[in-house]
């Protein structure tokens, strides 16, 4: 019971520090649950952000659950991942009221568009990152195409452009090509 | 403001949450397709103040703008499933994957899937990230040119934190907009 109050209050604590998301919480997790708890090896470490670059959901919360989970089995798991969202639910819950209430006053639209256009070229660059480590994987001779990813992107941008899909429908359709590669005899 | 229920905000962000690879800024796009461009509940202006929003607040970026655009949608009640939708696939992917994952880590079929998956999303936020582009460029048009620019030019480039790029952003739009806007047009 108190390893389970020690996990929820660790990754809180993580929470309420990582500020920027992203990789930005690397730092605060080696330092948490690596130095100071003991909890994971840096090579599990290291095997957890291999891990969330393949699947899905943010980094921080993959890692509170993989945490979780080797610490006290799947409960651990749960409680680990609720600890580390439990902060930024609270400030959202205050920084959604105060928005709806405030938002429209005149200089808060001014900083907003300072923080639009920026957004988008953040977005942008996650774009092209998700795009070149997606479809280029480096090798000691330079880099290689990933063929099935390549494919898929082009699918995908074509079904984007031409239809009303749902997203989740043409990552399927990724998918799909992904597993044909595999079975295609080349 | 169109209406959704609470179980349709918690679908959404289920699936959203499940075909998002790479975490922070690269689940924006899918947001904005599926609120802006799929079911046109928000306006592109309103995705951007969420995604603001959810930068100023610590923990993942994804789990934030989930949970303040079902805040914005359904209250309260709308930020908690928002939440639960999120984080849920990450949390049930990595329960499986923790049991295993030597195999997935190697596992070529699993690789192959993966590797489709990742190009079909990059080119769903290809094709966002372009559309928000575009729509960037309605108003204020170099203004926004000039800082998504920057924005592109040092987050690509340097490693200056992503705070820090949004703060001096919000700066430059409240001084701009309030102060310096005006007497150029003098």
């Amino acid at each position: 019971m108190s390893l389970l109050i020690s996990l929820f209050v660790t990754f809180m604590l993580i929470g309420v520090s990582a500020f920027g998301g992203g990789y930005a919480v690397m730092p605060l997790i080696q330092n948490y649950i690596v130095e100071n708890q003991a909890w994971i090896t840096m090579n599990e470490l290291a095997d957890i952000t291999s891990i969330s670059q393949m699947t899905p959901g943010p980094i921080f919360i993959n890692a509170a659950t993989f945490v979780g989970i080797k610490v006290a089995g799947h409960l651990g798991g749960l409680v680990a991942t609720v600890g580390s969202v439990l902060p930024s639910f609270g400030l959202v819950l205050i920084l959604g009221y105060l928005f709806a209430k405030h938002g429209d006053l005149y200089f808060i639209q001014n900083i907003m568009k300072g923080l639009r256009p920026t957004i988008v070229g953040l977005i942008w660059v996650a774009a092209i990152t998700l795009f070149t480590t997606s479809l280029f994987v480096s090798n000691p001779d330079g880099f290689s195409i990933e063929w099935p990813a390549t494919l898929a992107f082009v699918v995908g941008l074509i079904i984007s452009m031409k239809t009303k899909w749902d997203t989740l429908v043409i990552v399927l359709c990724g998918a799909g090509i992904g597993l044909l590669f595999y079975f295609l005899p080349f | 403001m169109k209406k959704i229920s609470s179980f349709e905000l918690f679908i959404s962000f289920f699936k959203i949450n499940m075909i998002t690879f790479g975490g922070g800024y690269a689940i924006m796009p899918i947001i904005k397709k599926v609120y802006v461009d799929d079911k046109k509940i928000l306006v592109e202006d309103d995705m951007l103040d969420l995604i603001a929003l959810a930068q100023s607040i610590p923990g993942a970026m994804a789990i934030n703008t989930s949970m303040l655009v079902g805040y914005k949608l359904r209250g309260t009640l709308g930020a908690l499933v928002s939440l639960v939708g999120a984080f849920l696939p990450p949390l049930l992917v990595i329960s499986v994957i923790s049991i295993f994952y030597q195999i997935f880590q190697t596992n070529p079929i699993i690789q192959a899937i993966l590797s489709g998956m990742r190009g079909a999303v990059s080119a769903v936020m290809i094709f966002a990230a372009y559309n928000m582009f575009t729509s960037l460029l309605k108003t204020n048009r170099m203004f926004s040119l000039t800082l998504m620019s920057i924005a592109f030019v040092l987050a690509w480039f340097t490693s200056i934190s992503v705070g820090y790029i949004m703060l001096s952003a919000g700066i430059i739009g409240f001084l701009y907009f309030g102060y310096i806007k005006e007497r150029l047009s003098l």
